[in-house]
């Protein structure tokens, strides 16, 4: 029996452990990472265990690049490091590709959807859901998606998620609407979504270089 | 005492000279005993519902993600239950150990706390990633309870979640390519889970589910490994689902509730079969190029599983022994030589193949007075003979005369065999 209840010991251990390291991996890219911005737009889905969140689809994935390394190498779902740098306007964009890991700056993992022989578009980021309390995913849908006023499609404030960046680790830290947090937008009776009064340049601007 | 008239009867029998006092009181006992084993599994039942439903009311109330808390208090919620359910297994594994409503509710709890927990946690920082890596991480997480405190209710959740992993890692993983390898090695840290309760309970109920549940994650799993669909896969199917009905050769001359693994199994070859009695599915060009064929070495793999399976058995069971579907992966291997030249030859073999199986099904049942058998073994000639309809020009008369000669066929068979048991009754 001591043999017993020594190895459940063991194991409850371990499934702390694991559950520990879990947290303790996301809270120090939280506390000890650099802030991006990326400008972003949801859709709302479920998970049957997890509850309720908005998938975001963040502008910087579908941009061009040229294409990196050995083009000979390339083969479908291959994975890279996205090298991380800012646009003018202060958004997140994704300056080179490399096929290590850096040594030094800030960078992500990705995954490219598509190439040519000389181009590479399309990434998928490592991050692409925000978890939302029970109810509030179709809300936050409307504020951030656009909405027809009679024949007018007026465009929603910009959106955009703050991501910490540590080490290749990346942990959304807020989902953000025309500056304001979601969970502010989200403790107030939406009525109407706000929208932008002027129509806004239409963001076809690649996210790359 | 389950029946109060007993207790009654019981000193006016011994007043009446009937039965001793003795003989009374064993009969007493007797009842006393039964009485204890049901309220004990009526215990064990009523503790797993009621873990469960607590744990999955856990899970329930922790996907509301509650906004209002802080992430430090969400992050020390997502502790609790796992606390909880590991406190109570500790207790169980000092105080109880030996009873089964404790190990089965603690472990229940605990795991369902574990994987509430993985989902708070996904929640607090907003992990990305499919189904598949939250379902791997939980299984991993809740193997141990397998052993320790050993239960039953897990095992069966624990092989659900790992088929689910597999079929998540193929279906809807990142990459056309994508492989669930690590499920080998889910499903085989179960294995050891499963000898243990094959020496202590293979007589028993809960057993049978297990091998239900075991064969059916073996089988869902193994199919999982192919980049492809072409003929020579049908081959491997059923040559795995031949070695499945083997299983029960492997303990000869002891009692054990291993026929699910014969039930998937039987049941993969009889759909396999009945798909390639179409001329249709033969005739496509190109599922018959054989040379061409991804994931042979897999193919290979259960292919030798299944015919070493078979030669192995002819030193335990004679051909066509007790049930006639490990002889349907030589069957089929034959169809799938002559098809690769000659398609419609190969479908009529099928259906012949088909036919040969339900004739001994049939006469099966009839050796062994098992209506069951009997009428498997006719439902697999109908079955056969009804879906040539479908590739067949057949006028409607001929159609319903053979309709109303299967019904017939039925009814004599079974009005038979149940005249053959009163006469054997009396």
């Amino acid at each position: 029996m001591p043999r017993k209840l020594l190895l459940f010991v063991a194991a409850g251990v371990i499934q702390l452990g694991v559950l520990a390291w879990m947290i303790v991996g996301h809270e120090r890219v939280l506390q000890e990472g650099a802030v991006y911005r990326f400008r972003t737009a949801p859709i709302d889905p479920r998970d049957p265990f997890r509850g309720e969140y908005v998938v975001l689809n963040f502008e910087v994935e579908r941009g061009r690049w040229p294409m990196y390394g050995n083009a000979n190498t390339v083969a479908p779902s291959m994975h890279a490091f996205g090298l991380l740098g800012t646009d003018s306007a202060g958004f997140a964009r994704i300056v080179s590709f490399a096929e290590e890991r850096p040594e030094a700056g800030d960078f992500i993992p990705v995954e490219y959807l598509s190439w040519t022989p000389d181009t590479l578009f399309g990434v998928a980021l490592p991050f692409d859901r925000y978890y939302l309390e029970e109810g509030d995913g179709p809300k936050t849908e409307q504020l951030m998606a656009p909405q027809w006023n009679g024949e007018a499609l007026q465009q929603p404030l910009p959106s955009y998620a703050v991501v910490r960046i540590h080490q290749g680790e990346a942990v959304i830290e807020d989902l953000m609407v025309g500056d304001r947090s979601i969970h502010e937008w989200l403790k107030e009776p939406l009525l109407d979504a706000p929208m932008q009064q002027t129509a806004p340049t239409p963001i076809s601007v690649p996210a790359g270089s | 005492m389950r029946d109060p008239k007993l207790s009654q009867a019981l000193p006016e029998l011994v007043r009446d000279g009937l039965i001793s006092a003795d003989q009374a009181e064993r009969i007493k006992a007797r009842y006393a005993t039964v009485d204890e084993q049901s309220s004990n599994r009526m215990l064990l039942v009523f503790a797993v519902l009621g873990s469960l439903l607590v744990g999955l009311g856990i899970i329930l109330i922790i996907a509301h993600n509650w906004d209002d808390l802080s992430r430090g208090t969400r992050t020390v919620i997502a502790f609790l239950p796992v606390l909880l359910g590991q406190g109570l297994v500790l207790y169980t594994l000092r105080k109880k150990a030996d009873v089964s409503a404790w190990r089965e509710g603690s472990a229940v709890l605990l795991a369902c706390g574990l994987c509430a927990a993985v989902a708070l946690i996904s929640q607090i920082y907003h992990i990305s990633g499919n189904l598949e890596g939250y379902l791997f991480t939980c299984s991993l997480l809740i193997l141990p309870l397998l052993y320790l405190p050993g239960s039953f209710t897990v095992a069966l959740g624990y092989l659900g979640m790992i088929t689910w992993y597999a079929w998540t890692v193929r279906f809807e993983g990142s990459g056309p390519d994508d492989r669930p390898w690590y499920f080998i090695a889910l499903l085989a840290a179960a294995v050891p889970f499963y000898g243990g309760e094959m020496r202590r309970n293979g007589t028993g109920v809960p057993f049978w589910w297990l091998s239900l549940c075991m064969a059916l994650a073996t089988g869902i799993g193994s199919q999982l490994f192919y980049r492809d669909w072409e003929l020579a896969h049908a081959l491997g199917v059923v040559a795995l689902a031949a070695a499945f009905t083997l299983v029960p050769w492997l303990h000869v001359g002891r009692e054990l509730r291993t026929w699910p693994w014969v039930l998937v199994g039987g049941a993969t070859m009889l759909i396999t079969f009945l798909i390639f009695s179409f001329r249709p599915v033969w005739r496509d060009e190109w599922h018959l190029d054989a040379n061409a064929v991804n994931d042979r070495y897999i193919i290979g793999l259960y292919l030798a599983t299944g015919v070493i399976g078979y030669a192995w058995s002819l030193r335990v069971r004679r051909p066509f022994q007790q049930w006639p579907y490990p002889e349907g992966l030589v069957l089929f291997a034959l169809c799938f030589i002559v098809g690769l030249s000659a398609p419609t030859v190969a479908a009529i073999l099928v259906n012949l193949a088909l036919l040969v199986l339900g004739v001994i099904t049939v006469k099966h049942g009839i050796e062994r007075h098992s209506l069951r058998r009997m009428n498997l073994g006719l439902a697999i000639l109908s079955v056969t003979i009804l879906l040539r309809f479908f590739d067949t020009d057949m006028s409607f008369v001929l159609r319903g005369l053979v309709f109303i000669g299967i019904g017939c066929g039925f009814l004599y068979m079974n009005m038979r065999m149940v005249r053959e048991r009163q006469r054997h009754a009396s």
